[in-house]
């Protein structure tokens, strides 16, 4: 058995198929990406790349349009976060307390996850739509606060924030799910030895489910880290074009019109390698405290 | 006594913020429903008053015009082959990294693992490069190469640590018995991973269906667009016909939901899977 498990030829067909395809659909086009992004290049086959080398990088750190998506994009994760994952995990512990009628709340909860992201922002769409018969704005005049409406998505003072909701709204029910697959792995006894001791309401969210819910609330954390930073399509459907005065203007939906609508595949690659450092950092800084924690553990 | 008490106090307002909730996360889907069968005039009286009666001509324009059905189809196709090549080449491939031992495997996991990092936007540019210099634009047996090569991350972290729960007692059994490794892999370790595969495969699929990025940028053609794309071009071509684009958004969203009901614990152990493994 020893032998089998050292031998080569097994190791190598079996392993080729992956990491050939790994290779070329991940690998190297993420190198290609880095050294695109040192040059300039229209999107046409025949004319050859031009190196300029950092310029491209010189020209986005002095473009007003790339810092304002830095920005949004930042406000964007701090208020997603701030959003996703206490909500997610509040309704998650509370729904595992509530026997009634639990399959159906977890599948009203849950499903606007699994629809197609086009389909959702179209929905939003209408929500917000701009004038008085857009269902919020008409939802507003009903409740007498016809001072509130607004033009939802053209105003950029509300403009961002609406694309968060719509973002939080799809999101939750995922955090939800997380933190109930976190608490099948809580004994039940350790909650019971700790409301003998007197823990209840939110000291017992602070001492006992927090610390045990730690790992999926560090995880759900780095997700939605990581998911918002590279955001395009909610952003892409509901602004195309990033919105009243780059309101809504985010790092992905830059490189794609300054690529595919622009022809400046140069600066597109140089965007796309920001963001992809962003989230590499986040992953590998989030990882690092992750094994620190587990060598602790064992 | 106090404390029951206060349990059904708690229980309340549960309930009430579930049922807040609720309705919130329900409401668009269904006056999505009522817009569908209602004419243009109707949608822009209210978009949230009943229809008064039921115009099933905007699924057939949505259908015919709009070639939803076309486009749901399509994406099937594009999630089933991704589905067959990451699960297989994936399975294989983990069962290496699980079983075998050889120089720099650790390496080679922490690699594929690590492609979880990797956003979409970082492969495009160079892609669509190559894909134009090859004239491998619209090509769905390369785009499934592509999807398959996005789920390999996922789909290897979770079966890897799948296998590593199967008792290697079995294994060695088999093989005292004559069975070589390729007989032991298709006989007994992918019939053993299934449970695996099936909940990585679910969040693949889920991938897949919603990816936009990829079909807008590697799919010019629109016979073989996607549901993603499909529904926003139509959005964006009818523009003023709500009533059609409503009910495209009806026949996106109403197979996935009969889906989601029929296959609830399957799908969210699926998710909560790809979760707690990552």
């Amino acid at each position: 058995m020893e032998k089998i498990r050292k031998n080569k030829k097994t190791i190598i067909l079996f392993l080729f198929p992956a990491v050939i395809l790994y290779l070329c659909f991940e690998v190297i086009p993420v190198v290609m990406s880095i050294y695109f992004s040192f040059n300039d290049w229209p999107g046409i086959q025949a004319v050859p790349l031009k190196f300029v080398g950092l310029e491209n990088y010189r020209n986005l750190f002095q473009n007003a349009v790339f810092l304002k998506s830095l920005q949004n994009v930042f406000i964007y994760v701090i208020v997603s976060v701030v959003l996703q994952v206490p909500l997610g995990f509040a309704l998650g512990l509370l729904i595992h307390h509530f026997k009634k009628g639990q399959r159906f709340f977890k599948a009203a909860f849950f499903i606007p996850m699994i629809l197609s992201v086009t389909a959702v922002a179209l929905l939003w769409n209408f929500i917000y739509f701009p004038t008085e018969k857009g269902i919020l704005n008409s939802f507003l005049i009903k409740l007498g606060l016809q001072d509130f409406t607004q033009q939802w998505l053209v105003n950029p003072k509300t403009s961002l924030l609406c694309l968060i909701i719509v973002s939080t709204w799809t999101s939750v029910g995922y955090y939800m799910i997380i933190c109930l697959a976190g608490l099948t792995s809580v004994p039940e006894s350790v909650i019971e030895a700790g409301q003998l001791d007197g823990a209840t309401g939110w000291k017992k969210i602070r001492h006992l489910y927090i610390p045990m819910l730690w790992d999926p609330i560090k995880m759900s954390t780095i997700m939605v880290i990581t998911g918002v930073l590279k955001i395009f399509d909610t952003v892409y459907i509901l602004t195309p074009t990033g919105g009243t005065n780059n309101s809504t203007v985010v790092p992905a939906l830059l490189m794609y019109n300054e690529a595919y609508r622009y022809g400046h595949y140069g600066t597109g690659s140089a965007i796309a390698t920001v963001i992809f450092v962003l989230s590499a950092l986040v992953s590998v800084v989030s990882l690092k405290l992750m094994n620190r924690r587990e060598s602790i553990e064992y | 006594m106090t404390k029951r008490k206060k349990h059904s106090v708690g229980f309340y307002t549960a309930f009430m913020l579930f049922v807040i909730v609720a309705v919130i996360n329900v409401y668009p889907m269904v006056f999505s429903i009522f817009c569908s069968f209602k004419g243009n005039l109707e949608i822009f009286s209210s978009f949230t008053a009943l229809p008064k009666r039921l115009r099933f001509e905007n699924y057939v324009t949505a259908w015919e015009v709009g070639r939803i059905g076309r486009y749901f189809l399509n994406t099937i196709i594009l999630a089933v082959g991704t589905l067959g090549i990451s699960g297989l080449f994936g399975a294989m491939a983990s069962y290496i990294l699980s079983r075998f031992t050889f120089k720099g495997k650790s390496k080679m996991y922490l690699l594929f693992i690590s492609g979880m990092m990797i956003p979409i936007q970082a492969v495009l540019i160079p892609l669509s490069y190559l894909f134009g210099k090859l004239g491998i634009m619209n090509n769905y047996p390369v785009l499934i190469l592509l999807y398959a090569a996005f789920c390999f991350p996922m789909t290897i972290l979770i079966l890897t640590g799948f296998m590593n729960s199967i008792p290697t007692e079995l294994e060695e059994a088999m093989v005292i018995d004559g069975a070589s490794i390729y007989q032991v892999f298709y006989r007994m370790i992918l019939p053993l991973s299934m449970p695996g595969i099936v909940s990585v495969s679910i969040f693949n699929f889920i991938q897949v269906w919603n990816n936009l990025l990829f079909p807008l940028i590697f799919i010019s053609d629109k016979d073989k667009g996607t549901i993603s794309m499909g529904l926003l071009a139509f959005f964006g071509e009818y523009s003023t016909d709500y009533s059609a684009s409503m009910a495209g958004i009806c026949l996106t969203t109403i197979p996935v939901i009969i889906a989601y009901v029929f296959f609830q614990d399957k799908i969210e152990n699926g998710l909560m899977s790809g979760a707690i493994k990552g």
